[in-house]
């Protein structure tokens, strides 16, 4: 197969999967704003747990059952899409939730027509459409990029494609030459997508969003995607791996050799991600920051969408261009160094950084972060604890609960890392990605859902310290 | 959109100070903790087997490894390819190759530094370069993995049922690996017409071309497909595993068999040869073949060893290596195969 079809499929699936997600996110973002606030606290928490369950496993779990449908490609492709779109949809809910308030109310719309004014394209995209079309941008892109989950499913993927072909030992200016074409139909979706976004209204949440009930279809569309992803995406391939789990840490557990390498391999992933992630989420709001310094002009929004850009067009992309980068010239001396590898990331990172930090800028009160500093200062102790704690709750909680996502996607990204980590450092996903073609067994999926579970669970005891600091320091 | 107005003054401070946590990292690990003089390998053979070897190597001598390994999806090409880049620049020490017509052809790109050590003597003339660029150690042998629930596994049998629709057989995808070379003596025996015609028939009957050896096994031992060509180290994952397969060899046209020695070379430019040569020593060693032997891979010694260390399954493989038709003088075919192929596949 070429890339040329190879791009063709992948176009088409990720056309596909934009079309149909659209109006689930549209949906689903509609049954959110009606709900109450506990409501919408879990559903958001579901929402970022299916987006959260790692391709690497969930293209795991399902490469067993894949290979009985090897026979049957169509099958194959559409069992392949249909995770994609349930992956992607929470992607497109937040999107949907949180893009700037379009320049032209529906209403401004249904008047102009009333007046005789025709549905031109302009007003149409200056109206709510606009939300659509970002959404539909933004769940193309990463139905566009997607790598691990294609290459368990061995479905027709440029992103699969490129991969074996740098890995292969593709001459490099070759590989360049083959992304461009990916690369440009995605600058074709990105570039509108970058203009409808720096000319919008606010980018923070639009406060008057007035909370309707909704109707029977709109509640049941929500009460049917929830708990089909989330069988879907985690507990089918949870499942699975557990299944006969205390086997496989047994013999994880006593073989010396795979332990001190497994171990090593989650060490040397957390060892990148931790500093990217913190890079990503700094940058990220000193980004936001001057946009709210600048009013946020279009110059200042430009900035962010110019930041962005690069994580944007995916980590594939990426790990080609910074590949090429650090073999010429003075840069060629870092090449085989971690350099390469954390600026990836953080670049990977940003734009997600970006987006997080909005959606908790919208949920966080400046007003409330101010009283309990008040607090704090009271003379009464019970006081300035009360307000240690708000301020635990209201500032610090949130800021490492975004961290700890932005750490956790940095910690599983593949791509980046078997392309630009120096040699003999090997790290988790990648040692996992080389084990899992061999085919299934139970050491294997103990190593997995420790894969998982330990940075998770490292996560927390960091949170934790840092509470008991945070909180003896009262 | 909130914001505090302090709040970018920290994020610099962050910036700043993650920037030198990353820096001063960076010094410690690249000067201070001599990691320079770490022997970089690049091996190709399955990272779950041959880690183990190189790990005892570091355990053995004190000599730290840098490792690179390849990927099950490309197979030995990966490696070859990249060292054909670093050429001018090498940052490899020691190729462990899991084949030897790659090994081959970066000996003709002058990549490779002869060495002929304690190891080069012990294996026998036909497996290894006579000036000692490369030698071979621990074979495998490509074979048939046949479901013995969904067919009658005799050479007898598979072979009447390639004379019909393929597609309950797999394969690999040939651009890789073994099956690469499997292809290239093909294209020796055959030439480029017959070859293009039978790989042409065998598409157009259905056969199942997938990711790599792994997955044709995996096939296999599911029962998905009957039968499919593999090597014996992915058979014995399965059989392992007590599914139901069994092996058979693949003949060639003229009966023999077709055996995939790993192959160990230095790399031309080193800083670190006597180290290299140590590794190389230890990997062509009595005891590593022995080792490798008795390894869930079951790999066939080369040189004399003590058979009695060898279980069943070892000389049954040994005897149809016996048979194995001589691959050194594969390299132009397998150039010309590969050329062949990408086009066929990637284009």
């Amino acid at each position: 197969m070429s890339l040329a079809v190879a791009c063709g499929w992948t176009l088409l699936r990720s056309f596909i999967v934009a079309m149909l997600a659209v109006p689930v996110c549209w949906k689903l973002e509609a049954v959110l704003d009606s709900l109450p606030r506990a409501g919408r606290r879990t559903v958001w928490f579901l929402l970022a747990a299916a987006f959260l369950a790692p391709e690497l496993l969930i293209g795991y779990a399902y490469s067993n059952f894949q290979l009985s449908l090897v026979r049957y490609p169509a099958l194959n492709e559409s069992l392949y899409g249909f995770l994609v779109l349930l992956k992607v949809i929470p992607v497109g809910v937040a999107v949907a939730r949180f893009s700037p308030a379009p320049p032209v109310s529906s209403e401004a719309l249904h008047i102009h027509r009333l007046s005789g004014g025709g549905a031109s394209f302009s007003s149409l995209i200056r109206g709510p459409a606009r939300i659509h079309l970002c959404t539909a941008s933004v769940v193309f892109l990463l139905s566009f990029q997607e790598f691990e989950m294609a290459s368990f499913f061995a479905t027709a993927s440029w992103t699969v494609w490129l991969y074996d072909q740098q890995v292969g030992g593709l001459m490099l200016s070759e590989s360049l030459r083959f992304a461009i074409m990916p690369v440009v139909t995605e600058a074709l979706v990105l570039v509108p997508l970058v203009l409808l976004a720096t000319q919008g209204n606010s980018l923070a949440a639009d406060p008057e969003k007035e909370r309707r009930p909704q109707s029977r279809t709109v509640i049941f569309c929500l009460l049917t995607y929830l708990p089909v992803a989330i069988i879907a995406l985690i507990a089918i391939p949870f499942a699975i791996m557990g299944s006969g789990i205390l086997d496989g840490l047994r013999i994880l557990l006593t073989d010396t050799l795979q332990r001190n390498g497994f171990l090593i391999s989650v060490a040397t992933a957390a060892g990148f991600a931790v500093p990217a992630a913190i890079l990503s989420h700094s940058l990220a709001g000193l980004l936001l920051n001057y946009c709210v310094l600048r009013r946020e002009s279009w110059k200042s929004r430009a900035w962010i969408a110019a930041a962005c850009l690069p994580g944007l067009f995916g980590s594939l992309s990426i790990s080609l261009a910074l590949v090429a980068l650090f073999q010429i010239g003075l840069l060629n001396p870092l090449y085989d160094t971690i350099i390469p590898l954390m600026i990836g990331t953080t670049l990977f990172l940003l734009p997600r950084a970006v987006l997080l930090r909005l959606l908790l800028n919208s949920v966080t009160s400046g007003e409330s972060s101010h009283l309990a500093a008040m607090l704090t200062d009271s003379p009464i102790s019970e006081q300035r604890q009360v307000g240690r704690r708000l301020i635990w709750h209201e500032r610090y909680r949130r800021q490492l609960g975004l961290l700890g996502v932005l750490y956790f996607w940095g910690y599983m990204e593949l791509t980046l890392a078997a392309l630009l980590a120096p040699v003999g450092m090997i790290a988790a996903p990648v040692r996992l990605y080389a084990q899992m073609h061999y085919g299934r067994n139970e050491v294997l999926s103990a190593t997995s859902l420790l894969t998982v579970m330990i940075p998770v669970a490292a996560f927390f005891v960091v949170v934790g310290i840092i509470k008991l600091i945070h909180q003896s320091r009262s | 959109m909130p914001s505090n107005p302090n709040s970018s003054g920290r994020e610099i401070v962050v910036v700043i100070c993650v920037l030198l946590t990353i820096a001063a990292g960076y010094l410690m690990f690249s000067s201070g903790s001599g990691q320079d003089d770490a022997l970089v390998v690049y091996c190709a053979h399955d990272s779950v087997f041959s880690e183990r070897v190189l790990r005892k190597f570091e355990q053995d001598t004190g000599i730290k490894l840098k490792i690179r390994f390849d990927t099950e999806a490309t197979k030995s090409l990966g490696l070859v390819n990249q060292l054909v880049r670093e050429k001018d620049h090498p940052r490899c020490d020691v190729f462990w190759n899991n084949q030897v017509l790659g090994t081959m052809q970066i000996q003709e790109q002058g990549i490779l530094l002869p060495y002929q050590g304690s190891g080069f003597d012990r294996i026998p003339d036909g497996l290894k370069d006579p000036d000692g660029h490369w030698v071979g150690f621990g074979a495998r042998l490509r074979v048939y993995i046949v479901n013995t629930d969904k067919m009658e596994a005799t050479e007898a049998a598979v072979a009447e049922a390639e004379k019909g629709n393929l597609s309950r057989m797999a394969i690999a995808k040939p651009l890789y690996g073994t099956t690469l070379s499997h292809f290239s003596l093909m294209w020796q025996q055959r030439g480029e017409a017959g070859m293009k015609k039978w790989h042409a028939d065998l598409r157009k009957r259905d056969v199942q071309v997938v990711n790599g050896n792994a997955t044709v096994k995996n096939l296999v031992a599911d029962g998905v497909c009957d039968w499919g060509w593999t090597d014996t180290d992915d058979y014995f994952v399965a059989a392992d595993d007590n599914k139901p397969v069994t092996m058979l060899p693949i003949r060639v046209a003229d009966g023999k068999t077709i055996c995939m020695p790993n192959s160990v070379a230095i790399i031309r430019g080193t800083p670190r040869l006597t180290k290299a040569q140590r590794l190389v020593d230890f990997l062509l060693s009595e005891e590593n073949e022995i080792e490798l032997a008795k390894s869930k891979a079951r790999q066939i010694p080369l040189g004399p060893v003590d058979e009695t260390q060898l279980s069943e399954d070892v000389r049954k493989l040994k005897t149809w290596a016996a048979d194995a038709y001589d691959i050194t003088g594969l390299s132009a075919a397998r150039m010309e195969c590969l050329n062949w192929l990408k086009s066929e596949y990637l284009q």
